[in-house]
């Protein structure tokens, strides 16, 4: 199991992160989802995984909020 | 393959129950193709609570799908306020490199999640378990094979 919460409670919110293949490692953010990838490339990752950081880590039920 | 048994993700949990760091969410990655455009792997939940399988409109952004004509509906959540206008468009999904499959797909702005598999586009191709009784807890999806 992937546990992603020590790596990204700390995150810029409110953005994409792109994430290693591994999903070790934040290597692009971005306003929108060419940002991190781009970014994410030049970090040497060609195909990341893209998480949505929101502003807060809330419960919540998904297509209102 | 036609099945997979994959533990839940943990995430952050900044403001639930008193003590708890962390919300565990049944997550699969996938990929998103449209036309000849592929998009790199994204995280979704499953959720049977979601009538579509739905997506941020950056997604859409991303891959050039054109929403302006797309159907119109509208989304409200389990929490009172104001409805989400919501446009569907037929979107190509590769979920964990294995199964690739076309949904009709309803695209929001204010999603809070990247995409939503949810029971239409997903669950009437899967049979979804999600079990709780061990922990880490774990999901395992069957695909449905239809017989004509």
């Amino acid at each position: 199991m992937a546990d992603l919460s020590k790596l990204l409670e700390n995150a810029p919110g409110e953005c994409w992160l792109a994430l290693t293949k591994d999903e070790k490692k934040i290597v692009g953010r971005g306003e929108d989802i060419a940002e991190a990838v781009e970014e994410a490339k030049e970090n040497g990752e060609d195909d990341p995984l893209l998480i949505w950081s929101p502003k807060a880590w809330i419960p919540a039920v998904y297509s209102n909020v | 393959m036609s099945s997979m048994r994959r533990q839940y993700t943990d995430f952050p949990l900044t403001s639930g129950l008193p003590g708890e760091t962390k919300q565990s969410m049944p997550v699969l990655w996938v990929r998103c193709l449209y036309q000849h455009q592929a998009l790199v792997r994204i995280q979704a939940v499953v959720d049977s609570g979601s009538p579509y399988c739905m997506f941020k409109t950056d997604i859409a952004d991303f891959l050039k799908i054109d929403l302006t004509n797309a159907p119109q509906g509208s989304m409200g959540g389990v929490i009172g306020g104001p409805s989400e206008p919501l446009y569907f468009h037929k979107i190509t999904l590769q979920v964990e490199n294995n199964w690739t499959f076309e949904v009709m797909g309803g695209f929001m702005k204010k999603l809070s999640w990247p995409i939503i598999l949810g029971r239409g586009g997903f669950f009437d191709k899967f049979q979804v378990t999600f079990d709780h009784s061990k922990t880490p807890h774990e999901f395992e999806i069957n695909k449905i094979e239809f017989v004509n």
